[in-house]
């Protein structure tokens, strides 16, 4: 497992796994400890104190206010450290949170303790802090250029929260539904699959079509498919006077939203109608039967020419 | 001579060297490794796509748009609406999904090009035109064949006839085309002397090597001169490197080029500006008699009589998938419209477009484009959907579809026409795509204004020449892939004799 880590294709992804594995110890570990023993954060100013040769540090410590917000802004640190250990690539919206959240303590440390209490020790706050923002920054940017040409079963560890199949963003069960319910509307009684003895059922066979236009789709284009379902699936039912769930109204019902949408005012209410017809029509495509049923290329069989036309 | 010479990049090619390191293997790059191969160099194409056998051709969108296309053929520009950018990425670019459309440069945009752009040096008129030649003669250029020219393009023939628009049959680069009508999912039957079927096999008759599944991330530089390029496996993840000794010539499209001189520190001030392109839009019509838009060329008629309003007119076979999209209507009413899909024609507008754009590298592995149409293309649209609907009337359509929100989804009377040019068209109320990409590292002999000098070479930089569309000043009004060629021929024969 080590050697596999070490040797991965993906080197800036090892790098950040190392560096977000850093910094989530780095927060969780004193997070608790702030819990728990508050007494050895205190200490260590001390210590710091008497090292660097800095006057006593005589502030008092002593009240639970700075130990709450310290446990919630620490654990909260470690916790987005962990989203980017954990998948990087499907959590790195967290990236700027947390660098804004790390950079408001540079700025807190150095107004604080450098302008108003005037003690050294917050240098130290002030350059670790700084260089942890610099680091989360740099690692996650780095990786996230790389893994644009890495899919996730090449990568050790493989990121979690990702399905088998390697896409990162998981469909529930009810978008997949809903994208149902709209193929179902966008083209009814298109298309005569099913009807042949021992034909796959037109359902299932709609299902499958629209599950491998799920998985064909680069990450970019599934987004703005799931983008699609989505709005129409929200605005739908009200283009149409209902308030029925757009999943549980009838098919013609269906289709005459998509058609209210799909002549929306709203640019984008308008192109994302327009772009889920163009996406069930290429899930439909696939099926011969359908082609067949619009009588689509009906024609001559085109003769294979081998090899090429200077080789005869 | 015959065969592809394949490398596929798995992890395993790690450094290969050569002369001439070749970035690209559409139109440009293979007309420029074959000179260079001709010369007796050593070459070598990283090919940032697969290779797509005969036999393995599948005519569903989803596949194609997947495999073959770039960002799945949606590269946007950004602009108020949204125009996708369609460009291939396979062993052959574009040359292997597009309808393989031969024109030669016209004279009045050589004679801008030598007049405003000082080129007349660069290349004289007779040395192009001896390049075309050549092309000609490889490539069996020649007119659609009757029997092939199907519904969609002679009905669009009949309407432009009758109301006196002058056209002509589209000559193309093919051998024996049975009329699948599937150009752009790739030919079936081999028959399109796309790049991948003539000229790169060509060059690897003479030697070269091509390495697909390897993108191109970086130039190897010693100081001002160009050593190789860096590169990445789009398949294993892996870095490979090639070394050239002579050089790399960059022909990664005019999204592509400038991005790579960009991310190998070059910095002139041209570099990814002057982005022009051919915008163009589909309008669709329904006849009462069979059309078969899936039968024939996918595009064998064409009229440049509008030359002078700046835009050219085309008949167009699409895939069934975008054919549906430009179907008006949803659920009932399309599937309706569908089951009438049979006797449906589809036109298409192309314009020569005065809007510029810029390009540079972007998020997500995409690039960053900025093109936004000024109103006088929109105008010119405008104008030119008019004239597209006359001519499905007059060639005996009940229906027109203009695909303009705003405008009724059919139109069914010549009465109608005027809607076009009521008041300034949004242009977000139409679908737009932009093909023929040129400008971005434009030619010249000030590098204050150009990023290539009169042999094609970047200002500033030794073994670096770029020498596809983006060293063209403007559009050219005409489908550019004849004219690629020639250029690249020219420019590698410049760089053999260098």
């Amino acid at each position: 497992m080590i050697v596999r880590f070490w040797t991965q294709p993906c080197r800036a992804y090892r790098n950040q796994q190392i560096a977000f594995l850093i910094l989530t110890l780095n927060f969780l570990i004193p997070a608790t400890s702030y819990l728990v023993a508050p007494h050895i954060a205190v200490d260590q100013i001390h210590t710091f104190s008497a090292t660097v040769g800095a006057p006593a540090y005589e502030a008092t410590e002593d009240s639970h206010m700075w130990r709450f917000l310290a446990v919630a802004d620490v654990m909260t640190l470690g916790f987005l450290c962990l989203l980017l250990l954990l998948n990087v690539r499907r959590w790195r919206p967290v990236l700027l949170p947390l660098c804004f959240l790390k950079g408001s303590c540079v700025v807190a440390a150095a107004y604080i303790g450098l302008f108003q209490y005037r003690h050294a020790f917050f240098w130290l706050p002030v350059l670790l802090d700084s260089v942890t923002v610099l680091a989360m920054w740099f690692f996650t940017t780095r990786a996230m250029r790389q893994l644009v040409f890495f899919r996730d079963d090449e990568l050790v560890p493989r990121p979690s929260f990702a399905t088998m199949d390697g896409q990162p963003m998981h469909w529930t069960a009810m978008e997949r539904r809903w994208l149902v319910a709209i193929a179902e509307a966008m083209f009814p009684e298109s298309a005569p699959a099913g009807e042949e003895e021992g034909a796959e059922p037109e359902g299932r066979a709609l299902e499958r079509q629209l599950e491998e236009l799920r998985r064909g789709l680069p990450g970019l284009q599934r987004l703005g498919l799931r983008f699609a379902v989505a709005l129409v699936v929200a605005l739908g039912p009200r283009a149409v006077g209902s308030w029925r769930p757009f999943n549980r109204q009838p098919v013609e019902q269906r289709g005459r939203a998509l058609a209210a949408l799909g002549a929306s005012d709203r640019f984008v209410v308008r192109e994302m109608a327009v772009l889920l017809k163009m996406m069930v029509a290429m899930a439909r495509e696939l099926d011969p039967a359908f082609r067949e049923g619009l009588g689509w290329g009906r024609g001559e069989p085109v003769q294979v020419k081998e090899g090429v036309p200077w080789a005869s | 001579m015959g065969q592809l010479t394949l490398h596929v990049d798995d992890g395993r090619v790690r450094a290969l060297d050569c002369d001439v390191a070749v970035v690209g293997s559409g139109a440009a790059g293979a007309a420029a490794a074959d000179a260079l191969a001709e010369a007796g160099l050593e070459v070598v194409v990283v090919e940032e796509g697969t290779h797509l056998p005969l036999g393995e051709r599948r005519q569903e969108l989803l596949h194609v748009m997947r495999d073959h296309f770039r960002d799945f053929g949606g590269t946007p520009a950004r602009g108020r609406s949204i125009i996708p950018l369609l460009q291939a990425r396979m062993v052959g670019g574009t040359t292997a999904v597009n309808a393989a459309i031969s024109w030669r440069l016209p004279e009045k945009i050589y004679e801008r090009w030598a007049g405003e752009f000082g080129l007349g040096g660069a290349f004289s008129w007779d040395e192009l035109q001896d390049s075309y030649d050549w092309l000609d003669r490889e490539l069996r250029v020649r007119p659609v064949p009757p029997d092939v020219i199907g519904g969609n393009g002679g009905l669009m023939a009949k309407g432009a006839t009758a109301l006196g628009i002058t056209g002509r049959i589209i000559e193309r680069i093919e051998q024996g085309c049975n009329g699948a009508g599937r150009c752009l999912q790739g030919c079936p039957s081999g028959a399109k002397l796309s790049m991948e079927r003539s000229l790169l096999p060509r060059a690897c008759g003479r030697g070269a090597r091509i390495l697909t599944e390897a993108r191109a991330t970086r130039l190897v530089r010693r100081g001002d001169r160009v050593t190789g390029i860096k590169g990445r496996s789009t398949r294993s993840g892996r870095p490979f490197r090639v070394e050239a000794r002579r050089g790399v010539v960059v022909a990664a499209s005019a999204t592509g080029s400038p991005i790579l001189l960009q991310r190998s520190g070059v910095r002139l001030p041209a570099l990814g500006r002057h982005f022009q392109a051919h915008p163009g839009v589909g309008m669709a019509g329904l006849f009462d008699e069979q059309v078969r838009p899936w039968a024939g060329a996918t595009q064998s008629w064409e009229s440049v009589h509008h030359w002078d309003q700046r835009f050219k007119l085309e008949s167009l076979g699409l895939p069934l998938a975008l054919m549906v999209a430009r179907t008006p209507g949803f659920g009932a009413e399309l599937s309706e419209r569908m089951r009438r899909v049979g006797e449906a024609a589809l036109w298409g507008i192309q314009v020569r477009a005065r809007t510029e754009g810029t390009v540079g590298p972007g998020r997500l592995g995409m690039p960053s484009v900025a093109y936004d149409l000024v109103p006088e293309d929109l105008a010119t649209f405008q104008q030119a959907m008019r004239v597209v609907a006359e001519i499905f009337f007059a060639a005996g359509a009940k229906e027109v579809w203009p695909g303009i929100h705003g405008l009724p989804e059919r139109l069914t009377s010549p009465d109608q026409l005027g809607l076009f040019t009521d008041g300034e068209l949004d242009p977000r109320r139409a679908h737009f795509i932009a093909t023929h990409l040129f400008g971005t590292c434009r030619m010249g002999a000030d590098p204050r204004d150009a990023v290539v000098d009169e042999r094609f070479k970047v200002h500033g930089l030794d073994g670096c020449w770029v020498v596809d569309s983006s060293v063209f000043p403007t559009n050219l009004g005409v489908n550019p892939q004849h004219t690629i060629l020639a250029l690249a021929r020219i420019a590698g024969q410049y760089i053999a004799a260098a």
